[in-house]
């Protein structure tokens, strides 16, 4: 069995030294007054929460959302760690290499195979592409003088590029910048529809939205509104699933997520709501430009 | 079902209970969903690894931990602004004022775990809400049981003081 990872450690600067039995108790507080305290406490405590009706399932967007980008900086983590072990470890291979007359250190020539191989582009590069074709089509498909700025923290999005590509942008259409993220999921994707009956379930309050209508192919599109009376935040989020097995997910908040000079990934609302109508987001999720994206794997002819 | 189905459905069945434990430990509604979507994301950074194996209640068990660790390293942050109270407001109206049933109780027994100290919070919340048992709450805690012991008994004490002019709240049926 996989043991848990360890929450992070924290230095524990309130610990308390284990009291003596005796100066910190109550005098009065006798074994049975104790128990009897201790019940009614847990019953009142019980009763005390029991009329709370949190945002689950705006909680459940959120935590998702900030799940996701943790994972990735993980993994990034973890693949910065392994290059600059392979970095190291091709380092002293070079370092212990016999080193041909009239060549300095390091320096090997080049052999035929480098010079013949064509270039493929690396996942970087290939996410490069990606994000490029994605802003593309979003800016065509939201029409003439669409401007899209930049997200920050957009290029930490590290997926697979031949199973999923990416897009987090800004886009503004002069009444407030709004983030919104482009997924096309490819038919190798492991990425799955949302649950709309979960959170229906979890939470039966009206701030949530979610219907199934018809899609391009068999499989119905979700449409989810997300709001938290709260804090006005409004989330639109489509899942729009293509015959050919490639799902477009399109998200579109009245704000602004991961500022840079707030680390907490707070969202900052911007406007009532998000920019232009449900119905016109579903209609560009529906476009089968996204079916063009390159380097999606395992796909077929649109 | 596959593990992004399995955390929405875990995370759909146990936002609410989180949530409850986090306001009765903060006291406010809006650091409460911060702590349990913060929670729920350190979950699911690792639910490959979490669910490997792990049955329902070691992963209780875990975001259990997790929340308490967010929690006091939240209120490490926030120390500078705590005011210690000695008593309980006048009207604990500024308080989060959600209507409902047990709305009075609610803002009564908040203002009360506002006056301890927030491991004291803590330990009462897992003890008497949660009914986690000493060993388990110092383990959540990495404290020693007799750590445990001490500060729920000071807090019963301190609670017991509180609530004494609210005593109709503790014969209620």
């Amino acid at each position: 069995m996989a043991p848990a990872p360890e929450p992070d450690p924290e230095p524990d600067p309130d610990a308390v030294p284990a009291p003596a039995p005796g100066p910190d108790s109550d005098p009065d507080l006798g074994p049975e007054t104790a128990r009897r305290l201790e019940h009614e406490l847990g019953r009142l405590l019980g009763a005390g929460v029991q009329g709370l009706h949190p945002p689950v399932a705006v909680m459940l967007a959120e935590a998702t959302r900030r799940g996701r980008v943790l994972h990735r900086r993980r993994r990034i983590g973890q693949a910065a760690s392994a290059a600059a072990v392979l970095a190291l470890a091709a380092a002293l291979a070079l370092a212990d290499l016999p080193r041909p007359p009239g060549r300095g250190h390091g320096e090997l020539p080049a052999g035929p195979t480098a010079a013949a191989t064509a270039p493929t582009p690396g996942p970087e590069q290939l996410r490069e592409q990606q994000r490029t074709a994605l802003r593309d089509t979003l800016a065509r498909l939201l029409g003439p003088g669409t401007r899209l700025d930049a997200e920050p923290g957009a290029d930490q999005l590290t997926l697979d590029p031949a199973a999923d590509a990416v897009l987090w942008t800004r886009y503004d259409d002069g009444r407030g910048a709004a983030t919104l993220s482009v997924e096309v999921h490819g038919p190798a994707s492991r990425a799955t529809a949302p649950s709309c009956d979960d959170r229906t379930d979890a939470w039966d309050r009206a701030d949530y939205h979610c219907s199934r209508e018809p899609g391009p192919g068999p499989d119905p599109q979700i449409v989810e509104i997300l709001e938290t009376a709260d804090t006005a935040w409004v989330t639109y989020r489509i899942w729009m699933p293509f015959p050919d097995g490639t799902r477009v997910a399109l998200a579109v908040h009245n704000g602004t997520l991961h500022d840079s000079d707030d680390p907490s990934y707070n969202p900052r609302r911007t406007r009532d709501t998000p920019p232009s109508e449900l119905a016109r987001w579903q209609q560009i999720a529906a476009d089968r430009a996204w079916l063009l994206l390159p380097g999606l794997a395992d796909r077929g002819t649109p | 079902m596959n593990g992004a189905g399995d955390f929405e459905a875990f995370a759909a069945s146990r936002a609410g209970r989180l949530f409850q434990v986090a306001y009765l430990m903060c006291g406010d509604w809006h650091q409460a969903q911060d702590l349990v979507q913060t929670t729920l994301a350190k979950m699911y950074s690792v639910w490959g690894r979490l669910h490997r194996g792990e049955d329902d209640p070691s992963l209780d068990a875990y975001a259990r931990k997790v929340l308490l660790r967010c929690y006091l390293s939240h209120r490490r942050l926030r120390r500078s602004g705590e005011i210690a109270v000695a008593d309980l407001p006048d009207s604990p109206t500024a308080l989060d004022d959600r209507t409902g049933p047990g709305t009075e109780l609610r803002l009564t027994l908040v203002a009360a775990l506002r006056t301890l100290p927030p491991r004291n919070r803590a330990v009462v919340v897992l003890r008497y809400l949660e009914d986690h048992s000493i060993e388990a709450v110092a383990e959540m805690l990495g404290t020693s049981p007799a750590a445990v012991k001490g500060l729920s008994t000071r807090s019963l004490a301190r609670l017991r003081e509180i609530l004494a002019d609210d005593r109709e709240l503790l014969l209620q049926p």
